[in-house]
């Protein structure tokens, strides 16, 4: 069990991409941002230009006519008057002029104004999109450069665990593990007998009568009494506090006495297993194999499901020992399979 | 033996100049290909943008076209088909276009692969002859 294959692979970030590159691909995005925010700038000085000129010709045909300075060469300007301020020849582009008035003069500005304003937005989102864009480069460079790695592992689903413990015959002798299944399969069809038993009655009462009475005879509760309070042992809090939890929504008020004793003493807490403690323990330690699905006749008769399978697993005082770290699959269907060996000897 | 082997190595390493070449000449090509469809692109904005305000204008407007110096007077009619032409002279250049520079980029690929090829050549027949 030492020898566990290795999964997953450890790469380090700066392998894979280079901090320079990073960085020049930091600099470069960069670059095109500077370009990107020149067009941006040179947008948005068309389109002030044109609110400007809008404004202009909207107040034009207010009167009849203008005096004005008129522009002769460079430098040199005479007096004039602006006259017929309503006819415009407005540049459509490609060299095309129309005669207008002012009103639609102001109508063909603002729909210019329209197609400058969008083109202003799409060149925005495109900086805010190269922007993080360089960040993102940045970040990584900076992160290649602490030296991050990449942890790669390739995600195996837990339940084919029969399967490995088949494969991992070098532990199980072949008639061991026959023994075992066949103790499983029997604790499964009693396990199913009690729920049938119980089912007729309302969920809380099945509940309760599972906690209470038919689940010590279907599992057979005090032959593995031994090895269950030594692993009673590394259980941590959650499980009795959930056997309490039960215990006082289906008995009341005795419960909240143990309840009571069982917050101000902490030591003797293995004399007082109760039934709960040990059907959670039972529960636990059946669930740890996958296909067995105790846990669910107890809990809830519907769900035989791999929900629970993986529930169990999820529960993390199951044992605490095996969820340590990179322990194989291999590992946890090993274990229960011991268990059960130790409560055969013990009868 | 020696000789030979330096006369196959000018003789490669001229091949590769030559290679080289071809490909910067494609590159510009390229780069040249790339302004002229930029050009082409914004003179198809402007004209889709006349066409709409054309579209947009009533049949007594007075429409005029600026040739050289001149502002001269067009029916709208007239204008409004000259620009439609125009578009589609655009969007057929730039199909053109497109499809030179695929050309081109395939053929700058080829070429840049020839020069890798004969780079590496070139390289192998130095290590060897360094080793002996």
């Amino acid at each position: 069990m030492a020898d566990l294959p290795v999964k997953g692979s450890v790469t380090p970030l700066a392998s894979m991409i280079p901090a320079e590159e990073a960085h020049n691909a930091a600099k470069r995005v960069r670059e095109a941002i500077s370009e990107r925010q020149k067009e941006l700038d040179r947008l948005s000085l068309f389109s002030s230009e044109n609110n400007n000129l809008i404004n202009l010709v909207q107040r034009l045909p207010d009167e009849l006519s203008h005096e004005i300075m008129v522009p002769f060469g460079k430098a040199a300007f005479f007096p004039g008057r602006l006259i017929h301020t309503n006819e415009f020849l407005v540049l459509l582009g490609e060299g095309y002029y129309v005669e207008r008035a002012a009103k639609q003069t102001v109508d063909i500005l603002q729909r210019r104004g329209k197609d400058l304003d969008s083109q202003v937005e799409s060149l925005k989102a495109m900086i805010t999109d190269l922007d993080t864009e360089a960040k993102f480069f940045s970040a990584t460079a900076v992160e290649a450069e602490e030296g991050l790695v990449e942890i790669r592992e390739d995600y195996v689903e837990d339940f084919p665990a029969e399967n490995k413990a088949e494969s991992g015959g070098t532990q199980i002798s072949e008639e061991e593990y026959a023994r075992i299944m066949s103790r499983l399969d029997e604790l499964e069809d009693e396990e199913k007998a009690a729920e049938c038993a119980s089912s007729d009655e309302e969920t809380d009462r099945a509940h309760a009568s599972s906690a209470d009475s038919s689940f010590p005879h279907a599992f057979d509760g005090h032959g593995i009494r031994a090895s269950l309070e030594a692993q009673l042992k590394d259980l941590g809090q959650s499980p009795e506090g959930k056997g309490v939890g039960q215990k006082q929504a289906a008995a009341g008020l005795p419960s909240v006495r143990e309840y009571e004793r069982h917050e101000s003493i902490e030591s003797p807490m293995k004399g007082l297993v109760d039934e709960e403690t040990l059907q959670r323990v039972a529960e636990n330690s059946a669930a740890d194999f996958p296909e067995r699905s105790l846990r669910a006749g107890s809990d809830l008769p519907k769900a035989f499901t791999g929900s629970i399978i993986e529930r169990s697993h999820g529960l993390p005082p199951t044992a605490p020992d095996k969820d340590a770290a990179n322990q194989a699959p291999l590992t946890n269907s090993s274990k229960p399979a011991s268990r059960f060996k130790m409560r055969r000897g013990n009868r | 033996m020696a000789s030979s082997s330096t006369a196959a190595a000018r003789e490669l390493q001229r091949d590769l100049e030559n290679h080289a070449n071809a490909l910067s000449k494609i590159q510009k090509d390229i780069a040249k290909n790339h302004q002229v469809r930029k050009q082409y692109t914004i003179q198809l904005g402007e004209n889709e943008l006349v066409l709409k305000e054309l579209d947009l204008l009533k049949e007594d407007a007075n429409v005029y076209k600026l040739i050289g110096p001149v502002l001269v007077k067009q029916d709208l009619a007239e204008a409004n088909a000259n620009v439609r032409k125009r578009i589609e002279y655009i969007s057929g250049e730039l199909k053109r276009l497109d499809g030179t520079l695929q050309d081109l980029e395939d053929q700058q690929n080829s070429k840049r692969e020839t020069v890798l090829k004969l780079q590496q050549k070139i390289q192998n027949l130095q290590a060897a002859k360094s080793k002996s």
